[in-house]
Protein backbone atom coordinates (compact mmCIF):
# COMPACT_ATOMS: atom_id res chain seq x y z
CA UNK A 1 0.00 0.00 0.00
CA UNK A 2 1.16 3.49 -0.99
CA UNK A 3 2.45 5.43 1.74
CA UNK A 4 0.01 7.85 1.48
CA UNK A 5 -2.66 5.68 3.08
CA UNK A 6 -0.71 4.35 5.65
CA UNK A 7 -1.84 6.90 8.91
CA UNK A 8 -5.42 6.34 7.25
CA UNK A 9 -5.20 2.29 7.34
CA UNK A 10 -3.50 2.53 10.47
CA UNK A 11 -6.45 4.26 12.53
CA UNK A 12 -8.65 1.68 10.77
CA UNK A 13 -6.56 -1.23 12.20
CA UNK A 14 -6.68 1.01 15.61
CA UNK A 15 -10.33 1.33 15.33
CA UNK A 16 -10.08 4.65 15.61
CA UNK A 17 -12.98 5.94 14.42
CA UNK A 18 -12.74 9.79 14.83
CA UNK A 19 -9.11 9.68 13.81
CA UNK A 20 -10.44 7.81 11.01
CA UNK A 21 -12.50 10.39 9.57
CA UNK A 22 -10.11 13.42 10.54
CA UNK A 23 -7.25 11.46 7.81
CA UNK A 24 -9.60 10.55 5.29
CA UNK A 25 -10.55 14.34 4.73
CA UNK A 26 -7.34 15.15 4.73
CA UNK A 27 -6.66 12.73 2.17
CA UNK A 28 -9.45 14.59 0.40
CA UNK A 29 -7.64 18.18 0.82
CA UNK A 30 -4.70 16.72 -0.49
CA UNK A 31 -6.91 15.88 -3.76
CA UNK A 32 -7.58 12.42 -3.34
CA UNK A 33 -10.91 11.06 -4.88
CA UNK A 34 -13.28 9.18 -2.41
CA UNK A 35 -13.26 6.35 -4.45
CA UNK A 36 -9.78 6.21 -4.05
CA UNK A 37 -9.63 6.73 -0.42
CA UNK A 38 -11.93 3.59 -0.67
CA UNK A 39 -10.41 1.58 -3.29
CA UNK A 40 -6.65 2.15 -2.45
CA UNK A 41 -6.64 2.30 1.40
CA UNK A 42 -10.28 1.67 3.08
CA UNK A 43 -10.45 -1.85 1.05
CA UNK A 44 -7.41 -3.33 0.80
CA UNK A 45 -7.03 -2.43 4.78
CA UNK A 46 -10.23 -4.21 5.12
CA UNK A 47 -9.21 -6.93 3.27
CA UNK A 48 -5.31 -7.44 5.73
CA UNK A 49 -8.05 -7.20 8.92
CA UNK A 50 -10.04 -9.99 7.40
CA UNK A 51 -7.36 -12.10 6.21
CA UNK A 52 -5.64 -11.66 10.02
CA UNK A 53 -8.52 -12.42 11.19
CA UNK A 54 -9.08 -15.91 8.61
CA UNK A 55 -5.46 -17.02 9.95
CA UNK A 56 -6.45 -16.04 13.66
CA UNK A 57 -3.85 -13.61 13.88
CA UNK A 58 -6.44 -10.99 15.16
CA UNK A 59 -9.72 -11.46 16.28
CA UNK A 60 -13.74 -10.31 16.41
CA UNK A 61 -13.15 -7.27 18.64
CA UNK A 62 -10.56 -5.81 16.32
CA UNK A 63 -12.54 -6.94 13.22
CA UNK A 64 -15.75 -4.67 14.55
CA UNK A 65 -13.59 -1.69 15.84
CA UNK A 66 -12.33 -1.42 12.41
CA UNK A 67 -15.51 -1.67 10.64
CA UNK A 68 -16.94 1.32 13.30
CA UNK A 69 -13.81 3.17 12.14
CA UNK A 70 -15.25 2.24 8.55
CA UNK A 71 -18.56 3.06 8.92
CA UNK A 72 -18.04 6.35 10.25
CA UNK A 73 -15.40 7.04 7.32
CA UNK A 74 -17.78 5.44 4.82
CA UNK A 75 -20.54 7.80 6.36
CA UNK A 76 -18.32 11.08 5.96
CA UNK A 77 -16.99 9.99 1.98
CA UNK A 78 -20.48 7.91 0.50
CA UNK A 79 -22.35 10.89 -0.39
CA UNK A 80 -19.49 12.79 -1.59
CA UNK A 81 -18.88 9.78 -3.58
CA UNK A 82 -22.11 9.39 -4.78
CA UNK A 83 -22.24 13.16 -5.88
CA UNK A 84 -18.82 12.55 -7.58
CA UNK A 85 -20.44 10.31 -9.84
CA UNK A 86 -17.55 8.31 -9.90
CA UNK A 87 -17.71 5.25 -11.99
CA UNK A 88 -17.64 1.84 -10.60
CA UNK A 89 -20.17 2.60 -8.78
CA UNK A 90 -23.93 1.22 -9.19
CA UNK A 91 -22.91 -2.49 -9.41
CA UNK A 92 -26.08 -3.45 -8.18
CA UNK A 93 -28.75 -3.39 -5.70
CA UNK A 94 -28.40 -5.83 -2.50
CA UNK A 95 -30.33 -6.20 0.15
CA UNK A 96 -29.15 -7.95 3.70
CA UNK A 97 -30.01 -9.31 6.43
CA UNK A 98 -29.09 -11.93 9.99
CA UNK A 99 -31.85 -14.03 9.76
CA UNK A 100 -34.90 -14.70 11.99
CA UNK A 101 -33.73 -16.02 15.62
CA UNK A 102 -30.22 -14.35 15.03
CA UNK A 103 -29.38 -11.43 16.34
CA UNK A 104 -25.31 -11.77 15.27
CA UNK A 105 -25.18 -7.86 13.88
CA UNK A 106 -21.29 -8.17 13.38
CA UNK A 107 -20.15 -9.89 10.18
CA UNK A 108 -23.21 -8.98 8.10
CA UNK A 109 -22.30 -5.16 8.64
CA UNK A 110 -19.02 -5.68 7.73
CA UNK A 111 -20.27 -7.09 4.24
CA UNK A 112 -23.02 -4.97 4.06
CA UNK A 113 -20.03 -1.99 4.37
CA UNK A 114 -17.63 -3.60 2.54
CA UNK A 115 -20.20 -4.41 -0.52
CA UNK A 116 -21.19 -0.39 -0.39
CA UNK A 117 -17.65 0.31 -0.44
CA UNK A 118 -17.03 -1.51 -3.30
CA UNK A 119 -20.02 0.13 -5.61
CA UNK A 120 -23.19 -1.58 -4.68
CA UNK A 121 -26.10 0.14 -3.21
CA UNK A 122 -26.92 -1.92 0.18
CA UNK A 123 -29.85 -1.83 1.96
CA UNK A 124 -29.54 -3.57 5.53
CA UNK A 125 -32.50 -4.58 7.31
CA UNK A 126 -30.66 -5.86 10.61
CA UNK A 127 -31.28 -8.67 12.39
CA UNK A 128 -33.64 -11.21 13.58
CA UNK A 129 -35.50 -10.46 10.15
CA UNK A 130 -38.36 -13.00 9.04
CA UNK A 131 -37.82 -14.44 5.67
CA UNK A 132 -40.68 -13.58 4.27
CA UNK A 133 -39.98 -9.56 5.54
CA UNK A 134 -36.16 -10.21 3.29
CA UNK A 135 -37.97 -10.81 0.52
CA UNK A 136 -40.80 -8.19 0.67
CA UNK A 137 -37.57 -5.89 1.04
CA UNK A 138 -36.11 -7.19 -1.81
CA UNK A 139 -39.26 -6.14 -3.79
CA UNK A 140 -39.29 -3.07 -2.56
CA UNK A 141 -35.88 -2.00 -2.82
CA UNK A 142 -35.65 -3.86 -6.49
CA UNK A 143 -32.40 -6.12 -5.44
CA UNK A 144 -30.19 -8.23 -7.59
CA UNK A 145 -29.11 -10.08 -4.66
CA UNK A 146 -30.42 -11.32 -1.05
CA UNK A 147 -27.37 -11.76 1.45
CA UNK A 148 -28.76 -13.52 4.42
CA UNK A 149 -26.31 -14.71 7.50
CA UNK A 150 -26.96 -16.93 10.03
CA UNK A 151 -24.82 -17.78 12.90
CA UNK A 152 -26.83 -19.64 15.24
CA UNK A 153 -27.82 -23.56 14.21
CA UNK A 154 -31.26 -23.38 15.36
CA UNK A 155 -31.96 -20.46 13.00
CA UNK A 156 -30.55 -22.40 10.18
CA UNK A 157 -33.95 -23.68 8.88
CA UNK A 158 -35.21 -19.77 8.64
CA UNK A 159 -32.75 -19.64 5.74
CA UNK A 160 -34.06 -22.64 4.14
CA UNK A 161 -37.35 -20.67 4.01
CA UNK A 162 -35.78 -17.56 2.89
CA UNK A 163 -34.24 -19.47 0.15
CA UNK A 164 -37.72 -21.27 -0.69
CA UNK A 165 -39.68 -18.43 -1.04
CA UNK A 166 -38.04 -16.99 -3.44
CA UNK A 167 -36.99 -20.43 -5.29
CA UNK A 168 -39.95 -21.55 -5.63
CA UNK A 169 -41.73 -18.52 -6.64
CA UNK A 170 -41.67 -18.40 -10.70
CA UNK A 171 -41.85 -14.39 -10.34
CA UNK A 172 -38.65 -14.30 -8.44
CA UNK A 173 -36.79 -17.67 -8.65
CA UNK A 174 -34.84 -15.25 -11.65
CA UNK A 175 -35.38 -12.25 -10.19
CA UNK A 176 -32.92 -12.17 -7.29
CA UNK A 177 -30.24 -14.29 -6.62
CA UNK A 178 -28.98 -15.32 -3.16
CA UNK A 179 -26.07 -15.58 -1.32
CA UNK A 180 -25.49 -16.58 2.23
CA UNK A 181 -22.91 -16.77 5.15
CA UNK A 182 -22.41 -17.25 8.77
CA UNK A 183 -20.43 -19.75 11.20
CA UNK A 184 -22.60 -22.41 10.91
CA UNK A 185 -23.28 -22.47 7.51
CA UNK A 186 -20.92 -23.99 4.52
CA UNK A 187 -20.91 -23.88 1.12
CA UNK A 188 -22.40 -27.36 0.66
CA UNK A 189 -25.06 -26.20 2.85
CA UNK A 190 -25.64 -23.13 1.24
CA UNK A 191 -26.14 -24.85 -2.27
CA UNK A 192 -27.99 -27.95 -0.93
CA UNK A 193 -30.50 -25.07 0.39
CA UNK A 194 -31.14 -23.75 -2.80
CA UNK A 195 -28.40 -20.29 -2.16
CA UNK A 196 -26.74 -19.20 -5.41
CA UNK A 197 -23.79 -18.57 -3.65
CA UNK A 198 -22.30 -19.23 -0.39
CA UNK A 199 -19.16 -16.74 1.31
CA UNK A 200 -17.46 -17.65 4.56
CA UNK A 201 -15.79 -13.83 5.24
CA UNK A 202 -16.61 -10.41 4.06
CA UNK A 203 -13.89 -10.21 1.41
CA UNK A 204 -15.00 -13.36 0.35
CA UNK A 205 -18.67 -12.19 0.15
CA UNK A 206 -17.67 -8.97 -2.32
CA UNK A 207 -15.88 -11.88 -4.94
CA UNK A 208 -19.33 -14.02 -4.81
CA UNK A 209 -21.59 -10.86 -4.95
CA UNK A 210 -19.72 -9.88 -8.19
CA UNK A 211 -19.53 -13.34 -9.68
CA UNK A 212 -23.53 -13.90 -9.37
CA UNK A 213 -24.35 -10.52 -10.85
CA UNK A 214 -21.57 -10.83 -13.69
CA UNK A 215 -23.29 -10.19 -16.64
CA UNK A 216 -26.71 -9.30 -15.28
CA UNK A 217 -28.38 -6.00 -16.67
CA UNK B 1 -13.09 -54.14 35.43
CA UNK B 2 -16.11 -51.80 34.40
CA UNK B 3 -18.99 -54.91 34.00
CA UNK B 4 -20.40 -54.23 36.81
CA UNK B 5 -20.50 -50.22 36.19
CA UNK B 6 -24.21 -48.97 35.16
CA UNK B 7 -23.95 -46.48 32.56
CA UNK B 8 -24.70 -43.42 35.25
CA UNK B 9 -20.82 -45.03 36.86
CA UNK B 10 -19.41 -45.46 33.60
CA UNK B 11 -20.09 -41.75 33.06
CA UNK B 12 -18.88 -40.46 36.58
CA UNK B 13 -15.64 -42.76 36.59
CA UNK B 14 -15.11 -41.15 33.06
CA UNK B 15 -15.25 -37.97 33.74
CA UNK B 16 -13.26 -38.14 37.09
CA UNK B 17 -10.19 -39.69 34.35
CA UNK B 18 -10.98 -43.46 35.87
CA UNK B 19 -11.40 -46.30 33.30
CA UNK B 20 -13.94 -47.80 31.78
CA UNK B 21 -13.65 -50.31 28.76
CA UNK B 22 -15.79 -48.98 26.27
CA UNK B 23 -16.64 -45.16 24.62
CA UNK B 24 -19.63 -43.85 25.48
CA UNK B 25 -21.42 -41.14 23.48
CA UNK B 26 -23.45 -38.88 25.29
CA UNK B 27 -23.96 -34.73 25.59
CA UNK B 28 -23.78 -32.61 28.73
CA UNK B 29 -25.43 -29.69 26.48
CA UNK B 30 -28.48 -29.09 25.31
CA UNK B 31 -29.88 -32.70 23.32
CA UNK B 32 -33.04 -32.33 22.85
CA UNK B 33 -34.35 -33.58 19.36
CA UNK B 34 -37.39 -33.38 16.98
CA UNK B 35 -37.60 -37.28 16.38
CA UNK B 36 -37.82 -37.60 20.89
CA UNK B 37 -40.57 -35.14 20.82
CA UNK B 38 -42.47 -36.59 18.33
CA UNK B 39 -42.28 -39.65 19.91
CA UNK B 40 -43.37 -38.23 23.08
CA UNK B 41 -46.49 -35.99 20.95
CA UNK B 42 -44.73 -32.53 22.58
CA UNK B 43 -43.46 -29.58 20.29
CA UNK B 44 -40.03 -27.99 21.54
CA UNK B 45 -41.95 -24.81 23.28
CA UNK B 46 -43.89 -27.38 25.24
CA UNK B 47 -40.91 -28.80 27.33
CA UNK B 48 -39.56 -25.25 28.99
CA UNK B 49 -41.78 -24.45 31.10
CA UNK B 50 -43.39 -27.98 32.63
CA UNK B 51 -40.45 -29.98 34.43
CA UNK B 52 -41.87 -33.39 33.30
CA UNK B 53 -42.32 -32.67 29.83
CA UNK B 54 -38.31 -31.20 30.53
CA UNK B 55 -37.23 -34.19 31.51
CA UNK B 56 -39.03 -36.45 29.07
CA UNK B 57 -37.48 -34.90 26.25
CA UNK B 58 -34.30 -34.68 27.77
CA UNK B 59 -34.58 -38.33 28.41
CA UNK B 60 -35.84 -39.01 24.70
CA UNK B 61 -32.27 -38.80 23.13
CA UNK B 62 -31.37 -41.62 25.61
CA UNK B 63 -34.34 -43.43 24.89
CA UNK B 64 -34.56 -43.67 21.21
CA UNK B 65 -30.76 -43.62 20.77
CA UNK B 66 -29.02 -44.80 23.62
CA UNK B 67 -27.20 -41.99 24.52
CA UNK B 68 -25.51 -42.48 28.13
CA UNK B 69 -26.50 -39.31 29.54
CA UNK B 70 -28.93 -37.15 29.52
CA UNK B 71 -28.72 -33.69 30.68
CA UNK B 72 -30.81 -30.16 31.25
CA UNK B 73 -32.12 -27.31 30.47
CA UNK B 74 -33.15 -27.42 27.18
CA UNK B 75 -32.26 -23.70 26.28
CA UNK B 76 -29.61 -21.27 26.92
CA UNK B 77 -31.79 -18.43 28.29
CA UNK B 78 -32.68 -19.89 31.67
CA UNK B 79 -30.62 -17.32 33.64
CA UNK B 80 -30.80 -14.12 31.35
CA UNK B 81 -34.44 -14.36 32.02
CA UNK B 82 -34.07 -14.41 35.91
CA UNK B 83 -31.87 -11.13 35.28
CA UNK B 84 -34.54 -9.65 33.11
CA UNK B 85 -33.80 -10.44 29.36
CA UNK B 86 -36.57 -10.91 27.89
CA UNK B 87 -36.75 -14.65 26.07
CA UNK B 88 -38.63 -15.10 22.81
CA UNK B 89 -40.48 -18.64 23.11
CA UNK B 90 -41.32 -20.03 19.52
CA UNK B 91 -44.39 -21.73 19.86
CA UNK B 92 -44.70 -23.34 16.73
CA UNK B 93 -41.12 -24.39 15.66
CA UNK B 94 -38.85 -26.45 16.33
CA UNK B 95 -36.49 -23.48 17.41
CA UNK B 96 -34.65 -22.49 20.91
CA UNK B 97 -35.87 -20.07 23.02
CA UNK B 98 -34.08 -16.83 22.18
CA UNK B 99 -33.37 -13.49 23.94
CA UNK B 100 -34.91 -10.90 22.20
CA UNK B 101 -33.97 -6.89 22.85
CA UNK B 102 -30.77 -6.85 25.15
CA UNK B 103 -31.37 -4.67 28.19
CA UNK B 104 -27.87 -2.88 27.27
CA UNK B 105 -25.90 -1.88 24.58
CA UNK B 106 -22.62 -2.44 27.02
CA UNK B 107 -21.50 -4.05 29.81
CA UNK B 108 -20.60 -0.25 31.64
CA UNK B 109 -24.39 0.79 30.59
CA UNK B 110 -26.36 -2.27 32.31
CA UNK B 111 -27.86 -1.78 35.49
CA UNK B 112 -27.80 -5.30 36.53
CA UNK B 113 -30.11 -6.06 39.46
CA UNK B 114 -30.04 -9.60 41.03
CA UNK B 115 -32.99 -10.68 42.93
CA UNK B 116 -32.48 -12.13 46.16
CA UNK B 117 -33.20 -15.76 46.08
CA UNK B 118 -31.80 -16.04 42.41
CA UNK B 119 -32.02 -19.80 42.26
CA UNK B 120 -35.94 -19.98 43.24
CA UNK B 121 -37.11 -18.09 40.56
CA UNK B 122 -37.45 -18.40 36.56
CA UNK B 123 -37.40 -21.89 34.87
CA UNK B 124 -34.54 -22.68 37.79
CA UNK B 125 -36.65 -24.16 39.78
CA UNK B 126 -38.38 -25.93 36.88
CA UNK B 127 -35.12 -27.51 35.69
CA UNK B 128 -34.19 -28.56 39.49
CA UNK B 129 -37.90 -30.73 39.25
CA UNK B 130 -36.86 -32.03 35.97
CA UNK B 131 -33.52 -33.00 37.64
CA UNK B 132 -35.37 -34.72 40.36
CA UNK B 133 -37.80 -36.79 38.08
CA UNK B 134 -35.29 -37.91 36.06
CA UNK B 135 -33.18 -39.61 39.08
CA UNK B 136 -36.22 -40.79 40.10
CA UNK B 137 -36.93 -42.35 36.98
CA UNK B 138 -33.59 -43.42 36.17
CA UNK B 139 -32.12 -43.92 40.22
CA UNK B 140 -28.93 -44.68 39.81
CA UNK B 141 -28.83 -46.37 36.09
CA UNK B 142 -28.39 -43.39 34.15
CA UNK B 143 -26.12 -40.61 34.80
CA UNK B 144 -28.31 -36.84 35.05
CA UNK B 145 -26.11 -33.68 33.81
CA UNK B 146 -27.22 -30.26 34.25
CA UNK B 147 -25.32 -27.26 32.96
CA UNK B 148 -25.13 -23.94 32.96
CA UNK B 149 -23.63 -21.35 30.57
CA UNK B 150 -19.99 -19.59 30.67
CA UNK B 151 -20.30 -16.33 32.37
CA UNK B 152 -19.64 -14.28 29.35
CA UNK B 153 -22.18 -16.38 27.63
CA UNK B 154 -24.63 -15.22 29.65
CA UNK B 155 -23.30 -11.62 29.61
CA UNK B 156 -23.82 -12.16 25.85
CA UNK B 157 -27.09 -12.79 26.40
CA UNK B 158 -27.93 -9.27 28.19
CA UNK B 159 -25.91 -6.98 26.34
CA UNK B 160 -25.47 -6.66 22.63
CA UNK B 161 -23.05 -8.38 21.09
CA UNK B 162 -20.80 -6.21 19.33
CA UNK B 163 -20.71 -3.57 22.24
CA UNK B 164 -20.21 -6.10 24.42
CA UNK B 165 -17.21 -7.66 22.10
CA UNK B 166 -15.68 -4.47 21.60
CA UNK B 167 -15.56 -3.55 24.82
CA UNK B 168 -13.43 -6.43 25.93
CA UNK B 169 -11.33 -3.94 24.32
CA UNK B 170 -12.55 -0.29 25.46
CA UNK B 171 -13.03 -1.26 28.85
CA UNK B 172 -12.24 -4.18 30.04
CA UNK B 173 -12.90 -3.22 33.66
CA UNK B 174 -16.48 -2.91 32.94
CA UNK B 175 -16.95 -5.92 31.56
CA UNK B 176 -14.64 -7.96 34.11
CA UNK B 177 -16.90 -6.04 36.94
CA UNK B 178 -20.36 -7.85 34.83
CA UNK B 179 -18.49 -11.39 34.88
CA UNK B 180 -17.43 -11.05 38.71
CA UNK B 181 -20.92 -10.46 39.36
CA UNK B 182 -22.19 -13.17 36.29
CA UNK B 183 -19.79 -15.82 37.92
CA UNK B 184 -21.49 -15.35 41.57
CA UNK B 185 -25.13 -16.10 39.67
CA UNK B 186 -23.77 -19.06 37.63
CA UNK B 187 -22.71 -20.77 40.81
CA UNK B 188 -25.83 -20.30 42.61
CA UNK B 189 -27.80 -21.85 39.51
CA UNK B 190 -25.28 -24.76 39.97
CA UNK B 191 -25.41 -25.11 42.70
CA UNK B 192 -29.11 -25.72 42.88
CA UNK B 193 -29.01 -28.44 40.35
CA UNK B 194 -26.13 -30.52 42.07
CA UNK B 195 -28.50 -29.94 45.06
CA UNK B 196 -31.63 -31.41 43.32
CA UNK B 197 -29.25 -34.29 42.23
CA UNK B 198 -27.37 -33.30 38.94
CA UNK B 199 -24.44 -36.06 38.95
CA UNK B 200 -22.13 -33.72 36.83
CA UNK B 201 -21.94 -30.45 36.15
CA UNK B 202 -21.26 -28.39 32.43
CA UNK B 203 -19.95 -25.25 31.99
CA UNK B 204 -20.99 -24.31 28.24
CA UNK B 205 -18.87 -21.61 27.47
CA UNK B 206 -19.71 -20.43 24.22
CA UNK B 207 -19.42 -16.64 23.53
CA UNK B 208 -16.09 -16.21 25.65
CA UNK B 209 -14.60 -18.27 22.98
CA UNK B 210 -10.95 -17.13 22.57
CA UNK B 211 -11.25 -17.71 18.70
CA UNK B 212 -14.11 -15.08 18.90
CA UNK B 213 -12.85 -12.57 21.53
CA UNK B 214 -9.12 -13.40 21.17
CA UNK B 215 -6.82 -15.45 23.71
CA UNK B 216 -5.55 -12.34 25.12
CA UNK B 217 -8.94 -11.38 26.28
CA UNK B 218 -9.72 -15.06 26.99
CA UNK B 219 -7.11 -15.47 29.29
CA UNK B 220 -7.78 -11.60 30.83
CA UNK B 221 -11.62 -12.05 31.08
CA UNK B 222 -13.01 -15.09 30.93
CA UNK B 223 -10.71 -17.96 32.11
CA UNK B 224 -10.30 -16.23 36.21
CA UNK B 225 -14.09 -16.42 35.49
CA UNK B 226 -13.88 -20.10 34.64
CA UNK B 227 -11.36 -20.72 37.15
CA UNK B 228 -13.49 -19.41 40.07
CA UNK B 229 -16.55 -21.16 39.01
CA UNK B 230 -15.11 -24.53 38.73
CA UNK B 231 -13.45 -23.78 41.92
CA UNK B 232 -16.41 -24.16 43.28
CA UNK B 233 -18.79 -26.52 41.72
CA UNK B 234 -18.73 -30.21 43.57
CA UNK B 235 -16.87 -32.87 40.61
CA UNK B 236 -16.94 -34.01 38.48
CA UNK B 237 -17.05 -30.90 36.21
CA UNK B 238 -17.11 -30.29 32.92
CA UNK B 239 -15.76 -26.98 30.80
CA UNK B 240 -17.15 -27.19 27.28
CA UNK B 241 -16.00 -23.89 25.54
CA UNK B 242 -16.70 -23.38 21.77
CA UNK B 243 -14.68 -22.65 18.60
CA UNK B 244 -10.94 -21.85 18.32
CA UNK B 245 -9.62 -23.36 21.57
CA UNK B 246 -6.57 -24.79 20.52
CA UNK B 247 -4.48 -21.79 21.74
CA UNK B 248 -5.71 -21.84 25.01
CA UNK B 249 -5.59 -25.36 25.67
CA UNK B 250 -2.88 -25.46 28.34
CA UNK B 251 -4.92 -22.74 29.71
CA UNK B 252 -8.36 -24.63 29.88
CA UNK B 253 -6.50 -28.05 31.13
CA UNK B 254 -5.91 -25.65 34.61
CA UNK B 255 -8.73 -24.27 34.36
CA UNK B 256 -10.01 -26.71 37.34
CA UNK B 257 -12.34 -28.80 35.57
CA UNK B 258 -12.31 -32.83 35.39
CA UNK B 259 -12.93 -32.77 31.85
CA UNK B 260 -13.32 -30.55 28.63
CA UNK B 261 -15.04 -30.72 25.99
CA UNK B 262 -14.31 -28.95 22.38
CA UNK B 263 -15.99 -28.03 19.37
CA UNK B 264 -15.17 -29.75 15.91
CA UNK B 265 -12.46 -26.51 14.98
CA UNK B 266 -10.44 -28.37 17.84
CA UNK B 267 -7.57 -29.90 16.65
CA UNK B 268 -7.79 -32.99 19.06
CA UNK B 269 -4.63 -34.93 18.16
CA UNK B 270 -2.60 -31.25 18.91
CA UNK B 271 -4.64 -30.73 22.05
CA UNK B 272 -4.01 -34.21 22.88
CA UNK B 273 -0.33 -33.66 23.02
CA UNK B 274 -0.78 -30.17 24.99
CA UNK B 275 -2.82 -31.79 27.88
CA UNK B 276 -1.24 -35.14 27.91
CA UNK B 277 -3.21 -38.87 28.58
CA UNK B 278 -4.13 -37.64 32.10
CA UNK B 279 -6.51 -35.17 30.61
CA UNK B 280 -10.50 -36.34 29.75
CA UNK B 281 -11.65 -34.88 26.46
CA UNK B 282 -15.02 -35.51 24.60
CA UNK B 283 -16.02 -34.13 21.50
CA UNK B 284 -16.11 -33.32 18.68
CA UNK B 285 -18.54 -34.25 16.13
CA UNK B 286 -19.93 -31.20 14.16
CA UNK B 287 -23.50 -30.79 15.52
CA UNK B 288 -24.27 -28.87 12.21
CA UNK B 289 -21.98 -30.00 9.02
CA UNK B 290 -22.06 -34.04 10.32
CA UNK B 291 -25.14 -34.63 12.20
CA UNK B 292 -27.41 -31.98 11.04
CA UNK B 293 -26.59 -32.38 7.60
CA UNK B 294 -24.25 -34.87 6.81
CA UNK B 295 -25.54 -38.42 6.38
CA UNK B 296 -24.48 -41.68 8.15
CA UNK B 297 -21.18 -42.37 6.92
CA UNK B 298 -20.38 -39.26 7.58
CA UNK B 299 -20.65 -39.49 11.11
CA UNK B 300 -19.54 -42.81 11.35
CA UNK B 301 -15.95 -41.14 10.01
CA UNK B 302 -16.47 -38.72 11.86
CA UNK B 303 -17.12 -40.70 15.43
CA UNK B 304 -13.91 -42.58 13.85
CA UNK B 305 -11.82 -39.76 13.65
CA UNK B 306 -12.75 -38.23 17.14
CA UNK B 307 -11.94 -41.78 18.77
CA UNK B 308 -8.29 -41.68 16.85
CA UNK B 309 -7.49 -37.99 17.34
CA UNK B 310 -8.16 -38.64 21.42
CA UNK B 311 -11.40 -38.28 22.59
CA UNK B 312 -12.01 -40.17 25.76
CA UNK B 313 -15.57 -39.82 24.84
CA UNK B 314 -17.34 -39.17 21.71
CA UNK B 315 -19.97 -36.33 22.30
CA UNK B 316 -21.04 -33.42 20.14
CA UNK B 317 -19.13 -30.34 19.33
CA UNK B 318 -22.22 -28.52 20.82
CA UNK B 319 -25.91 -28.31 21.43
CA UNK B 320 -27.66 -30.38 19.44
CA UNK B 321 -30.33 -28.79 16.32
CA UNK B 322 -33.29 -30.37 17.08
CA UNK B 323 -33.61 -31.37 13.97
CA UNK B 324 -30.98 -33.89 13.92
CA UNK B 325 -31.60 -36.82 12.12
CA UNK B 326 -32.67 -40.02 13.66
CA UNK B 327 -30.34 -42.25 11.49
CA UNK B 328 -27.51 -39.44 12.53
CA UNK B 329 -27.95 -40.10 16.18
CA UNK B 330 -28.21 -43.90 15.65
CA UNK B 331 -24.70 -43.69 13.91
CA UNK B 332 -22.97 -41.45 16.11
CA UNK B 333 -23.75 -44.00 18.85
CA UNK B 334 -23.36 -47.13 17.20
CA UNK B 335 -20.44 -46.07 15.86
CA UNK B 336 -18.75 -45.07 19.30
CA UNK B 337 -20.27 -48.45 20.63
CA UNK B 338 -18.23 -50.38 18.01
CA UNK B 339 -15.12 -48.58 18.87
CA UNK B 340 -12.83 -50.15 21.78
CA UNK B 341 -9.97 -48.42 23.25
CA UNK B 342 -6.87 -50.20 21.58
CA UNK B 343 -4.48 -48.11 23.44
CA UNK B 344 -4.80 -46.10 27.22
CA UNK B 345 -6.56 -43.21 27.22
CA UNK B 346 -6.24 -43.41 31.22
CA UNK B 347 -4.75 -41.86 34.09
CA UNK B 348 -1.79 -43.78 35.58
CA UNK B 349 -1.49 -46.23 32.36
Amino acid sequence: MDGKWQALCRTINEGNSEAGVAEALRLLETGETPLAVFLECVEPCLADIGDRFARLETFLPELMLAADAVKAIQEELLPRLQADGSEGYGKGRVVIGTIFGDIHDIGKSIVSVLLQVNGYEVKDLGVNVPAKDLVQAAKDFDADLIGISGLMMPSLPYIRDAIALVKENPELVDRFRIMVGGGPVTREWALQAGADGYADNAVGAVTEAALLLEGRP
Amino acid sequence: MTETLSPRDEVLTLLTGGRVDRYLCFSGLISVTQPGLESLGLKLADVHHDARKMAAAAAGTHRLFGFDSVAVPLDMCVEAEVLGASIEFEPDDAVLPQVGEPLADTAAGLALSVPNGFSQRGRIPVVCEAIRILKDEFEDGLAIGAWVPGPFTLASMLIEVGGLVMETRTDPESVGSLLDILTEVLDETAAAYHEAGADYLTVHEMGGSPGFIGPAAFEELVLPQLRRLLSKLPEPRVLHVCGHTNFVMEHLATAGADALSVDQLNDLQQSRTVVGDSQVLLGNIDPVAVLADGSPQDVRAAVSEAIESGVNAVWPGCDLMPTVSSDNLRAMVVQTQRSRPERSRYPGE
